[in-house]
């Protein structure tokens, strides 16, 4: 079994068609083997070759994506886009697992995205209960090319379909009391098998400083690549927030709440002299176990490329330096 | 190739098994595919965990022997070289993938990452095994030659560390746990003293380590 599309990449020749059609890959992705066998497994046959990729691929979604228009939305980017069967099998979604392989594993056969209410509450003047079909009405949608950072040293470009957050903001009229916006995914054990773990506390939070928030690159997303969010990239809604690492920009979200205190965030209590409260793309900042200063670029044409050096602010130093003027990066990492 | 014994079935079957995911990965480089969005990565990991297994293997392989009978102890050196050559690969995969080769960047991360040092620790002390699994050093080190290959010990607990502080990253224990519990399962097996008498190995032949002494059953 081959694939054409890996080998071309692999051996550093150019790539025909950069997204390649959902129906087409799903058919292709026969083996998501890697060399080595987790487990037990691996000492039974310890070549890794073959593996059980295509029972995912084929499964039918309980939501299925739709069509989504969008015209095109600030922030221009013309960077060389990941293609879609990249950035829907290699996620981190820990409700469905740790391994990068089980949101596209599990997240579409269990996870309901039809029907799905956000609650926006907390210092606000209007509280609201919204369905989805009031989310997709609130504001016009836009296509926003962004890159992702990953805070383990890859990175994508990813074209999200919404708005920016602050429209939302403007619905329910935040208190001057409010200073953060706290921001809760779905946690259901029925349909999150990840739940089990204990690697994080669920359900599983972020937070934003208000000023951060209403930024207007912070986008309030509901798709991407053309259709619906995918239940494996954080759908129905998410939010997507650029100039900070990945795991910032909770998925599937069920509640935003606004309030007066520094919110919880998942990541921080587990490990929080790894993953502070701000965590911004950083390149002069590295991890407490590995250096921030490259990346590794999925998609990038062949095996050997290089990685690329990572931007400060995720390359939106432009726009969101302003934000932490007089801040020491270092402390508040 | 071991002298002391001409090449047996067993011994090109184990050869063959161990040289497997060595096959797996060039198919996968070079026939395409398979590695999934991530290739090098992919190919980091694979190789680690490739490693990690066959340094078990080699670890069991006295206990092997106490019930399949001594002659699978002729196929240990070809297994352990192997061990060694896809961990030196995994090693030359992480400088290429992790550092571009950028011997300045390399040596910064050694120091800032105790899960490299730790690996790399356990890579120095497989080749000291490696280059001493030939007939002229088990001659020239004599006894000293069985207590330095005791040092799988040691390595196959650096491996485990150098897997638990790489899987530390998501507090995601569990293949880290099933390959300490293996490893502490086949050492307390082999602490067990020998049966006195078995069929296959009459007491009048001696132990399996005495008829093969390339392969002492440390």
């Amino acid at each position: 079994m081959t694939d054409r599309f890996d080998r071309r990449r692999l051996l550093g020749l150019p790539l025909v068609g950069e997204i390649t059609p959902q129906a087409l890959w799903a058919s292709r992705r026969a083996f998501a083997g890697r060399l080595g066998i987790a487990g037990l497994t691996g000492l039974t046959g310890i070549t890794g070759l073959g593996g059980g990729g295509r029972a995912y691929a084929s499964a039918k979604p309980l939501t299925p994506p739709k069509p989504l228009s969008a015209r095109p939305g600030r922030w221009p980017n013309v960077e060389k886009q990941t293609r879609l069967e990249d950035a829907t099998t290699y996620n981190n979604f820990y409700e469905f697992g740790t391994q990068k392989s089980d949101p596209a594993k599990f997240a579409p056969s269990r996870l309901r995205m039809d029907p799905w209410t956000l609650v926006v509450d907390g210092l606000v003047a209007k509280p609201q209960t919204l369905g989805l079909e009031d989310l997709l009405r609130m504001a016009p949608l836009e296509e926003r090319v962004y890159r992702l950072r990953c805070v383990e040293g890859w990175s994508m470009v990813i074209p999200w379909i919404g708005y920016s957050l602050s429209a939302l903001m403007r619905r329910v009229e935040p208190l001057g009391s409010a200073k953060y916006v706290s921001f809760s995914s779905l946690a259901d054990p029925k349909q999150m098998p990840g739940l089990r773990s204990d690697v994080l506390e669920w359900p599983f939070r972020e937070g934003l400083r208000l000023d951060e928030a209403s930024h207007d690159l912070t986008l309030l997303c509901l798709g991407a690549y053309g259709q619906t969010l995918l239940a494996q990239n954080g759908g129905p809604v998410r939010i997507v927030v650029p100039w900070k690492y990945g795991f910032k920009s909770a998925k599937s979200l069920v509640r935003i709440t606004f309030v007066e205190n520094q919110p919880e965030s998942s990541w921080n209590m587990s490990a929080p002299q790894e993953y502070g409260f701000y965590s911004n793309v950083n390149p002069g900042v590295p991890h407490r176990r590995w250096s921030q200063a490259t990346e590794r670029r999925i998609g990038d044409d062949s095996l050997f490329a290089p990685r690329r050096p990572t931007l400060m602010f995720n390359g939106y130093a432009e726009a969101v330096e302003g934000l932490y003027a007089g801040m020491d990066l270092r402390r508040f990492y | 190739m071991h002298r002391d014994s001409a090449p047996n079935g067993l011994w090109w079957a184990l050869f063959l098994w161990a040289s497997l995911p060595g096959w797996a990965l060039v198919v996968q480089v070079f026939g395409g595919g398979g590695l999934g969005p991530n290739p090098q990565e992919a190919i980091i990991r694979g190789l680690g965990q490739v490693s990690l297994v066959l340094l078990l293997w080699v670890y069991a392989m006295p206990l092997w022997a106490r019930w399949a009978g001594g002659q699978v102890l002729t196929a240990r050196r070809a297994m352990g070289l192997w061990t060694f050559a896809y961990a030196v690969v995994h090693f030359v995969a992480f400088l290429q993938f992790e550092h571009d080769l950028v011997l300045a960047a390399v040596w910064n991360d050694i120091g800032q990452r105790p899960f490299v040092s730790v690996g790399l620790i356990g890579l120095f002390l497989l080749a000291a095994l490696a280059v001493t699994s030939n007939r002229i050093a088990m001659r020239r080190l004599g006894v000293r030659w069985k207590r330095l290959h005791r040092a799988i010990h040691l390595i196959v607990i650096l491996s485990l560390a150098h897997f638990f502080l790489h899987k530390m990253g998501k507090n995601d224990f569990g293949e880290v746990v099933v390959y300490a519990g293996l490893f502490l399962g086949i050492a307390l097996l082999k602490a067990l003293p020998t049966p006195a008498k078995s069929p296959r190995a009459p007491s009048s032949a001696g132990s399996a380590s005495a008829r093969f002494p390339h392969t002492p059953d440390s």
